[in-house]
């Protein structure tokens, strides 16, 4: 007995969303391979996309494949929300660390420094997303 | 040089997968492999995979028994990096046909 089960259009539509998340995050990971450091090999990821003003970031939960471990979640990228379709190169940056043209951005300021630990990797998505759509800047450990 | 391995579920009801290992030098991708995953007699079995093992990008279908049934090479005018991108584009597009393909192959 084979646990094949078709696949609806709106699970496909997750799926091709997960897709995209994972090739956004090893884009990124080849420009600027910090989350190595902060995200062990081997772990298991979920991925959103939250867009404030004209970029988009990537918030990353992640923990040990096959674990009941918590969740860990960081904001991981930063990318203009017009970056090229598809293409694993993404706009140079500006001395600041934003993407050239735009000035130091409150994504940059929490890439790699926000992290929120939850039992659900909803919850831990859900715990960064609350900080970075509030109108006060936080960083960990602030 | 890093090389790291991450596995994302690519849906809530954990039957399909992504999972990716990836190997980079200086922003340069020097080997990689990046496979879809589902769920099949309550195992997680790989479907099809893009890697570069045996020194030139390919990709691997898969059967249910896990043997690898058919082996493409990708262009060697391709960069790792280009093959990569090429393989998750692939992925993203077709997905639903290997699966399929996948549950339609009992040999």
């Amino acid at each position: 007995m084979s646990d094949y089960v078709d696949v609806d259009d709106e699970e496909a539509a997750r799926i091709d969303e997960g897709i995209d998340q994972m090739h956004r995050f090893l884009r990124n990971l080849i420009d600027d391979p910090t989350p190595l450091q902060l995200i062990p090999d081997g772990s298991e990821l979920q991925f959103r996309a939250v867009q404030i003003g004209d970029e988009v970031m990537q918030l990353t939960a992640h923990r040990p494949e096959d674990s009941s471990d918590p969740w860990t979640a960081r904001v991981t990228s930063c990318e203009p929300v017009e970056s090229p379709d598809g293409a694993l190169e993404r706009p140079p940056e500006n001395v600041d660390g934003a993407p050239n043209g735009h000035h130091l951005s409150r994504c940059t300021e929490y890439r790699h420094q926000l992290v929120r630990v939850a039992p659900t990797a909803q919850a831990a998505l859900d715990a960064v997303e609350a900080v970075v759509l509030s109108p006060a800047a936080e960083v960990a450990g602030s | 040089m890093g090389e790291t391995a991450y596995v994302e579920a690519l849906e809530q009801a954990q039957r399909n997968w992504m999972r990716t290992r990836i190997m980079t030098d200086r922003g340069d991708v020097i080997d990689f492999t990046v496979q879809y995953e589902t769920l099949d007699r309550g195992r997680r079995v790989a479907v099809i995979r893009y890697d570069s093992a045996h020194g030139f990008p390919h990709i691997d279908v898969l059967n249910r028994r896990g043997n690898v049934i058919e082996k493409t090479p990708l262009p060697t005018s391709m960069s790792m990096k280009e093959a990569l991108q090429f393989g998750i584009s692939d992925i993203k597009q077709n997905w639903r046909t290997y699966r399929l393909r996948f549950f339609g192959d009992e040999s």
